[in-house]
């Protein structure tokens, strides 16, 4: 049951994710760019931070996968 | 349904591109741990280095066992270094060296210590080490691949890793395809002393990702995970208790329940999936905001939601404040039990598969800006509805050369 309903799942996922492809595209001028730089507008930041985080985490957790993240392996922690 | 809803949502954003170039410190694809780096962002200019450390602690308090599973107490501790060095030695090949230790102090492993063989935990002692290389194959885009390992006292494992990105200038964002497996090996040694052969868990995932400038102040990220294990996928010293008001006290137990323990039993494979984004948006000269959120689903009848709001303002001189909170929560496994009271082929109590809900606090704080040399600090408070809180802090250090 829980396969079937994963399998679902898995083909709304596919077909959300289709829907956030974007239909048109209109690029950003390059001196509009300058508000996306620098260490306030960097997504990810510290990595070593990100890596302690997700570990904490996917150690403590049941689910695994995403930011940071591996899904499964690597480790006895899950 | 809800995430047929959130593609639609997310479809009517603006659609607006750019694409940012600069250091990449690791996004959602860049899964340090072992996925290699992709993306749009770069690793800096040719010939530039990077490294990058980090303390972290953290620590769970469970006096008695109080909290969560009420037969164990399961307090932790664990302290982490981690070090990664990067190099970018040409426009066109980069690599990273990663290298992780955990020394892990917990009540489980004072007190199955008296058996014979059995350290207690799967992590009182894990180093991890993994090596990364990125190619660029075009202007467009780039190819990498990672080899990794890790060791620790009863397990052992190899990971490898190859990823593709692509860029699309005319729309001002990337794809971005990543693979993993790991390969490793379980010494099965049991809570009460006790050794079986050694078995092997291997996993493998799938991440498609995608980086997209949503208009002149917002840029995000959503990716998708699909990952299938197989082999011994629970934790060896784990065990479940079976009450019987017959049995004597069981001194083993936390709580001197009247029952007898036997081995924890899971399926042995296991596939997840999970939907993950983050947008991130200027909101003024010194402040921007980012939401993040992650949809988890598994096969084992565990369903999980996250979300996380973060705040950062930058300070006069570069230094930056982060102050974030996450939401999480679970479903439990389907052969997840706080209490038994008769043998099923397939059981655990292990909390971290039990249903909860946790809040997380925390702030970071980093000086040094865009210098050569950052340094942060961070406190993270987790509230979690069963009782395990936690605490973790981290003090890190990057320079540039």
């Amino acid at each position: 049951m829980h396969m079937r309903r994963t399998k679902t799942m898995g083909s709304r996922l596919a077909w959300a994710l289709l829907f956030c492809l974007p239909a048109s595209c209109n690029t950003v001028d390059f001196y509009q760019k300058g508000s996306l730089q620098g260490p306030l507008m960097e997504i990810g930041g510290f990595a070593p931070r990100g890596k302690f985080r997700s570990k904490v985490h996917y150690s403590t957790e049941g689910s695994a996968g995403g930011l940071s993240t591996t899904a499964g392996g690597g480790c006895g922690c899950y | 349904m809800l995430l047929a809803r959130l593609g639609f949502a997310l479809a009517l954003v603006p659609p607006a591109w750019a694409l940012p170039q600069g250091p990449d410190d690791g996004g959602f694809v860049n899964a340090p741990l072992t996925s290699t780096q992709l993306g749009a962002k770069g690793h800096g200019e040719a010939g530039q280095t990077t490294w990058s450390a980090l303390l972290g602690y953290y620590d769970r308090d469970d006096a008695g066992g109080a909290s969560g599973n009420p037969f164990l107490d399961e307090t932790l501790t664990v302290i982490e270094p981690v070090y990664i060095y990067d190099s970018q030695v040409s426009e066109d090949f980069g690599y990273d060296i990663q290298f992780s230790y955990d020394r892990v102090s917990s009540a489980s492993i004072e007190r199955l210590s008296k058996f014979d063989g059995q350290s207690g935990a799967t992590g009182d002692n894990y180093l991890g080490l993994d090596f990364g290389f990125r190619h660029k194959l075009s202007d467009a885009t780039n190819v990498s691949w990672r080899v990794g390992g890790s060791v620790e006292y009863d397990y052992t494992s190899i990971g490898v890793g190859g990823g593709l990105s692509h860029t699309f200038e005319e729309a001002d964002a990337s794809l971005a395809l990543n693979l993993d497996a790991f390969l490793d090996t379980v010494e099965v040694i049991r809570f009460d002393g006790s050794t079986e052969a050694d078995e092997n868990r291997n996993s493998v995932a799938a991440t498609l990702g995608w980086y997209q400038v949503i208009d002149p102040k917002t840029h995000g990220e959503i990716g998708l995970t699909v990952s299938s294990q197989s082999g011994f996928l629970g934790t060896p010293y784990n065990a479940v208790v079976v009450l019987n008001p017959g049995d004597p006290p069981n001194p083993n137990l936390a709580n001197n329940a009247n029952g007898t323990e036997f081995t924890e039993e899971v399926p042995d494979s296991r596939t997840r999936l999970t939907l993950f984004g983050r947008a991130r948006r200027r909101l003024g000269a010194q402040t921007a905001l980012e939401l993040g959120a992650r949809v988890y689903d598994d096969d084992w009848g565990i369903q999980a939601y996250d979300f996380s709001p973060r705040l950062l303002y930058q300070l006069a001189g570069g230094s930056l404040i982060d102050v974030h909170y996450r939401f999480y929560t679970q479903t439990a496994a389907d052969f997840f039990a706080p209490e038994f009271t008769a043998l099923p082929a397939e059981r655990t109590q292990d909390s971290d598969l039990g249903d909860f809900d946790s809040n997380l606090i925390g702030a970071q704080y980093s000086w040094g800006g865009a210098a050569s040399n950052t340094w942060s600090v961070a406190l993270d408070f987790l509230d979690r509805s069963d009782g395990l809180d936690h605490w973790f802090f981290s003090l890190g250090y990057k320079k540039s050369f």
